[in-house]
């Protein structure tokens, strides 16, 4: 039986390799970014991330990367969110909601 | 009142935004109560800063001010502690007598699996618990991988699944 510092060893080792994996793809990633400050999650950002991450997991996407942020400004057009695609401008979508999510991906996927 | 998994959730992004690596999260539901203590190692504050972080429309942030407000409006009991170098703690419980619902905690923790920081969730539902470390997710797929082959989708549905079988669909 593997001992606590034996699985720590292993969990080290796999941890330097996620590292550089991460490190060489990160640079292609494509980070959405949902804003979840308060006036978001009261919006229903919540809701609006899980949808994202449920499309991307739908449409079997590789290499993007769905993350949250504190407040993005524009607190009356709140849910907000922001994709950010490698070598393009930053597009900021205004008063998402799971219907509109679903629309983002679908314009990552054909961009 | 609003759900106490969105008060999580706000308490949780002053913690990421305070430049908090791991976050640990314990809820507690039983009879009377809904409750929660979430504990970070972010840049903390010294005493002047966490009174001011306290007044309604305050941020050193460019938001709102009214985060914290909200978390401690309908609370019974509200705590926050902090040292400036080591972390915050903020602690609230809300009756269920008064409305207080868990919610959607499942989702929440989705929000909280992220590059930079892990979250350990704690949950007890009427003394039966069950603990989420995003660190032991992380420890062979990036956060990206975890998205797209629905490895968070899954831990979701696992989580409500627990609260349902161990506290019913209204929690």
């Amino acid at each position: 039986m593997k001992s606590i510092a034996d699985i720590n060893e292993i969990r080290a080792k796999m941890q330097a390799q996620i590292c550089l994996r991460d490190n060489s793809d990160a640079e292609k990633e494509i980070h959405i970014i949902v804003g979840m400050g308060t006036c978001g999650l009261n919006a229903g950002a919540r809701t609006v991330f899980n949808a994202l991450v449920d499309e991307v997991e739908t449409k079997n996407l590789k290499g993007v990367l769905v993350t949250r942020t504190g407040c993005l400004g524009n607190c009356e057009e709140e849910p907000v969110v922001e994709v950010h695609v490698p070598g393009k401008e930053t597009v900021k979508y205004t008063k998402v909601n799971a219907e509109k999510a679903v629309e983002i991906i679908n314009d990552i996927v054909k961009a | 009142m609003r759900e106490v998994s969105l008060a999580i959730s706000d308490v949780a992004q002053n913690s990421i935004d305070a430049g908090a690596r791991h976050l640990r999260i314990a809820v507690e539901v039983d009879e009377e109560r809904v409750s929660f203590e979430v504990s970070d190692d972010g840049q903390g504050m010294d005493k002047e800063v966490l009174t001011a972080a306290l007044e309604d429309g305050r941020s050193f942030k460019g938001s709102t001010g009214i985060g914290l407000t909200l978390v401690r409006a309908d609370a019974k009991q509200f705590e926050i502690s902090s040292e400036k170098g080591i972390g915050t703690t903020v602690r609230a419980s809300y009756l269920r007598k008064d409305g207080a619902q868990l919610g959607d905690i499942g989702a929440t923790m989705l929000t909280l699996v992220g590059e930079g920081f892990d979250t350990v969730l704690e949950l007890s539902i009427y003394g039966r618990t069950k603990r989420i470390d995003t660190g032991e997710l992380k420890s062979s797929l990036s956060v990206a991988e975890l998205q797209s082959r629905g490895v968070l989708r899954l831990a979701r549905e696992n989580i409500n699944k627990f609260i349902r079988q161990n506290g019913g669909a209204n929690l």
